[in-house]
């Protein structure tokens, strides 16, 4: 058991990492907000395996699952919120570039 | 009434304050006049009552004639204790009375005399306000409390002089003035230091009693040093040379303000001052020589100055400055009675001159220049009789005043017996010598401007037929004080006419305190007697030891002036003015050298202001401009800087922005796994 | 399965075409929620096939089928100075200290907090007897665990997703459009100063 939980957290990290690294490069909005879901489901993975790590007889709990299953409701909310921002950001742009959004540039 | 004496300063504070805050909605003018007045006549009274107190008491207060009134404690910081003290003692006392009543006279006189001028209630609110600082600065009981009225008396001089201050000239008179005499109280205040770091105290009354104690126990240049800076601040403020100039631009003011700041009262605060503290000037003898020898000079050389001015009121302004340095030179040798017996009486006959000359300027329509007038003896009686009086009185001519108290110092000076003796001759000499000028120069203006033939025909046909006297306000207080100038000098008679001497005794506890002193303070003290009388005589050596010497010497400055007044002035300036004419060619150097006032004014100019405003220019050039605002606008400008170094970071793109944020997360989880 | 999460992710990076990219997340979802079910919560992998696979990333499309204009996919602007670099050097030092975290075993705690109280002592009714403990992941008893312990934030969730409905309708509605819907004099005031093609 510990082995499969020690390959989920090893895996989880290197979700993340990609997410971020994602998050970094691309260019289109939503390719972007993808990378970004990719890092939560790698939380919620990490999440999951401690919880399964910490099950024992004397220790029932169940506090890693809940919070995964918080972490999809929420996901799923941010989903609606930031999809919605970005198709109002771009609904009348021709070219579909983050870079484009640079009014603050100081 | 002693622990009142402070009403004395507060009536003429409060009529400050009222004229001042409320002058500008009086209907009438006369209401302004009438608070100024009456607050100096209850201040004048509240002078009367404590003198009649004291006098009472002197007997209670035979062991400590020096009666303090605390006010309220004041500065108490560390091992700093001052309060607001007021010291009742006979040359306070002395100083009270006449500062109030010459005051009062004189508030009389503006009455009329600023009867037409649109700031009338400001006047006499500057008026009060002077009289209160003069009495603060008569009645101080520390240096502290002395040096307020001191700054205070400056700056409402300042406020006179500069009166119509709408003329440029009459402002920067009153500016001049003021910083002249600031000159003068840094000296004074370095003097006030020293005094504290010796004596612990600027307690008047203590440093008195510790005088004896501390200046033996330290070596003699402290008291030196002491008192040539003390000296400093009275050179300052009572016009001495080399800080004379300021008076006769002083004149710029309104004439009572001469009469009443510039020859009655603030000038004479130096001679206070040095009265007040000369415990300190007789444990060293040498600032008393060097007082009476820059007194004696100053007497001679703006006596010399008088001799060829034009103008009523700068003759009158030299021959006080002329007068002041008689007094200092009293008071370098020792004869602190006699200079304060000196003040008085010169504040009377100095006063009345210069009330009469307001009057005459006044019946004139302000002309102030003596060559426009004449004969105007026949035209404004009173006036012509009241200054008669007081030219004969200045002169030295018994029985008037003036007689007593100036034969009296030229008397002191010739038997003075300190470690400068010798030198004692040719400040008599040089005494004698101003007495003389100074009997011609007052005839001069006498004759000038009352007898003779009238000059001031063209200008006046005009206006009116002739000059006028002057209303009975104005002329009221010239009368009072020339009737003063012909009984003061009885208070002090000397002893060879009777002996009828009050003045002495009375300011003996004040004024004599050397003879208090132990005899092993200093090597050699200057000689003061305790008594007039038989010691003097005994101790006179070199000029024959008897009372006759006396009357000789007394003889002789009534001779001078006789002959400075009537033999040359009289025949000079009303028959025949040719001669003047003559002598100013033939003696063409001197004559330039007096008109122009020895050209002091010229030679601090071009030393002092011209480099001084050089420096200031270059300061300004450079230190402020380039390295103040350089520094300033270098502030401005590094921030700026920092700013557009730091701006490329604000790209705009979010994506950046993601970075710098994994930056930061990646910092965080260093910093927390490695800490 | 992780070597599928993994590929199925690095697919999903380097994919040309959004819409490639968004089926490539999908497959890397199902991967995971294999791996949930290995490690024993079988209510998440179906609400992970439910919600993520299914609703979540079918919205991902409709909004990318939305920007599907034919010109859409062409990046005119240059990319970014230094951001594939040092986005690529700060990715790879994260993941570096994350593996050093975890096999320091600093990111894993060790010790062991304390028992709530009820979950140990009472034996759900009728579910086991004795000592008995039931395993990890039955559904009834991550139920029981969420409506019991966990209610609270179960409730502010259900909070939340309804402020997000909202917001979004907020966000995303076109006023110019529902003014000419409803006639001129219906349409909200709005200063739309983002109006304009070019950024």
């Amino acid at each position: 058991m510990a082995a499969v939980v020690c390959n989920s957290l090893i895996l989880s990290g290197v979700l993340f990492t990609m997410g971020v690294l994602g998050v970094m490069v691309h260019r289109h909005p939503v390719v972007i907000f993808m990378c970004i879901e990719l890092m939560l489901n790698a939380a919620n993975l990490a999440l999951i395996a401690f919880n399964r790590h910490q099950y024992s007889e004397n220790w029932l709990t169940y506090d890693g699952q809940v919070y995964a299953f918080i972490v999809i409701a929420i996901a799923a909310a941010e989903v609606a919120i930031g999809l919605a921002i970005i198709v109002a950001l771009f609904k009348r742009r021709t070219r579909v570039d983050v870079d484009e959004i640079n009014l603050l540039r100081g | 009434m002693l622990n009142y004496v402070w009403l004395a300063i507060a009536f003429p504070l409060i009529g400050a304050a009222v004229n001042g805050l409320f002058g500008r909605y009086m209907r009438s003018k006369l209401v302004s006049g009438v608070i100024g007045c009456t607050a100096l006549g209850l201040s004048f009274l509240v002078a009367i009552l404590t003198w009649w107190d004291y006098s009472t008491q002197v007997l209670t207060l035979r062991d400590s004639p020096f009666y303090q009134v605390t006010l309220w404690p004041w500065i108490h910081v560390a091992e700093l204790k001052l309060d607001f003290v007021l010291l009742v003692d006979p040359l306070s006392v002395v100083m009270l009375l006449f500062v109030t009543g010459v005051s009062f006279l004189i508030h009389i006189y503006s009455t009329g005399y600023m009867a037409h001028d649109e700031g009338y209630s400001r006047f006499f609110s500057y008026l009060n306000l002077f009289v209160a600082m003069m009495l603060i600065l008569s009645l101080g009981g520390n240096g502290i409390v002395m040096f307020v009225g001191w700054e205070g008396v400056g700056l409402c001089s300042y406020l006179l002089i500069g009166f119509w201050y709408r003329n440029m000239y009459n402002a920067n008179c009153g500016m001049k003035a003021f910083i002249v005499n600031r000159i003068g109280d840094f000296g004074m205040l370095i003097g006030m230091f020293m005094l504290f770091s010796y004596f612990g105290t600027l307690n008047f009354v203590d440093i008195f009693r510790a005088a004896p104690v501390v200046f033996s126990g330290v070596d003699s240049w402290v008291p030196l040093a002491i008192a040539l800076f003390l000296f400093l601040g009275a050179i300052g403020k009572s016009a001495q040379m080399p800080l004379h100039i300021w008076l006769p631009d002083a004149m710029a003011g309104p004439t009572p303000v001469s009469a009443l700041i510039h020859a009655a009262t603030m000038v004479t605060a130096g001679v206070y001052m040095v009265a007040r503290l000369n415990p300190v000037f007789t444990a060293a003898p040498t600032a008393g020589f060097v007082v009476a020898l820059i007194g004696v000079a100053t007497a001679f050389v703006s006596a010399s100055i008088a001799l060829t001015q034009n103008d009523i009121k700068r003759v009158l302004a030299y021959s006080t400055v002329s007068q002041l340095g008689f007094m200092f030179l009293a008071c370098g040798v020792g004869a602190y009675w006699v200079a304060i017996f000196h003040v008085v009486t010169h504040a009377f006959f100095k006063a009345c001159l210069f009330l009469c000359s307001g009057s005459v300027i006044h019946g004139m329509h302000d002309e102030q220049d003596t060559r426009v007038m004449g004969g105007l003896a026949k035209y404004m009686p009173w006036t012509y009789a009241t200054f008669v009086i007081s030219t004969l009185a200045i002169s030295g001519i018994p029985p008037l005043a003036g007689f007593f108290s100036k034969d009296e110092i030229l008397w002191r000076v010739a038997v003075w017996q300190g470690q400068f003796g010798p030198a004692a001759g040719w400040l008599w000499a040089l005494a004698l010598i101003t007495a003389f000028m100074t009997a011609f120069y007052m005839g001069r203006v006498t004759f000038k401007t009352f007898l003779g033939k009238p000059r001031w025909t063209a200008q006046y046909v005009e206006h009116h037929k002739h000059p006028h006297e002057s209303r009975p306000a104005m002329v009221m207080p010239l009368a009072v004080l020339a009737g003063l100038a012909c009984v003061a000098g009885f208070l002090g008679m000397p002893k060879w006419l009777g002996g009828f001497n009050v003045i002495e005794p009375f300011l003996a506890p004040s004024t004599a305190m050397a003879a208090a002193a132990p005899a092993e303070v200093g090597g050699a003290v200057a000689g003061v007697p305790a008594e007039h009388g038989e010691e003097v005589h005994q101790a006179f050596i070199t000029l024959g030891s008897t009372m006759a010497t006396e009357v000789a010497f007394a003889v002789l400055s009534v001779l001078v002036g006789l002959i400075g007044l009537f033999v040359l002035a009289l025949p000079m300036y009303t028959r025949r003015f040719g001669v003047t004419e003559g002598l100013k060619q033939r003696l063409r150097p001197l004559y330039l050298l007096s008109f122009n006032k020895w050209y002091f004014d010229e030679i601090y100019h071009h030393a002092i202001v011209i480099p001084g405003t050089a420096f200031a220019y270059t300061c300004w050039r450079f230190f402020d401009l380039k390295v103040v605002d350089g520094i300033v606008n270098g502030v401005a400008w590094v921030l700026g800087a920092i700013g557009q170094l730091i701006r490329p970071l604000q790209t705009g793109f979010v994506r950046n922005y993601a970075l710098y944020m994994l930056l930061g997360a990646v910092l965080f989880i260093v910093f927390n796994l490695f800490k | 399965m992780a070597a599928v999460a993994v590929g199925c992710a690095v697919a999903m990076l380097s994919a040309k075409n959004p819409v490639h990219s968004a089926l490539w997340l999908v497959g890397n979802f199902v991967a995971l929620a294999v791996i949930y079910l290995i490690l024993s919560a079988p209510v998440l992998f179906a609400i992970q096939m439910i919600v993520y696979a299914g609703a979540i990333m079918v919205l991902f499309l409709f909004v990318i089928m939305f920007f599907m204009a034919p010109r859409a996919r062409q990046w005119l602007r240059p990319p970014l100075a230094g951001q594939l670099t040092l986005g690529g050097i700060l990715a790879v030092v994260l993941l570096l200290l994350l593996m050093w975290g975890l096999g320091n075993g600093a990111i894993v705690p060790s010790m062991e907090p304390e028992q709530p109280p009820s979950a140990a002592a009472q034996a759900p009714a009728g579910e086991e007897q004795g000592a008995a403990v039931p395993p990890l992941g039955q559904p009834v008893e991550l139920g029981k665990w969420l409506f019991t312990w966990q209610v609270l934030p179960f409730e502010l969730t259900s909070l939340l997703l309804l402020a997000a409905l909202l917001g979004a309708v907020m966000i995303a509605r076109d006023v110019a459009s529902e003014g000419r819907e409803r006639g001129r004099e219906h349409a909200p005031v709005v200063h739309d100063r983002q109006a304009g093609g070019e950024g």
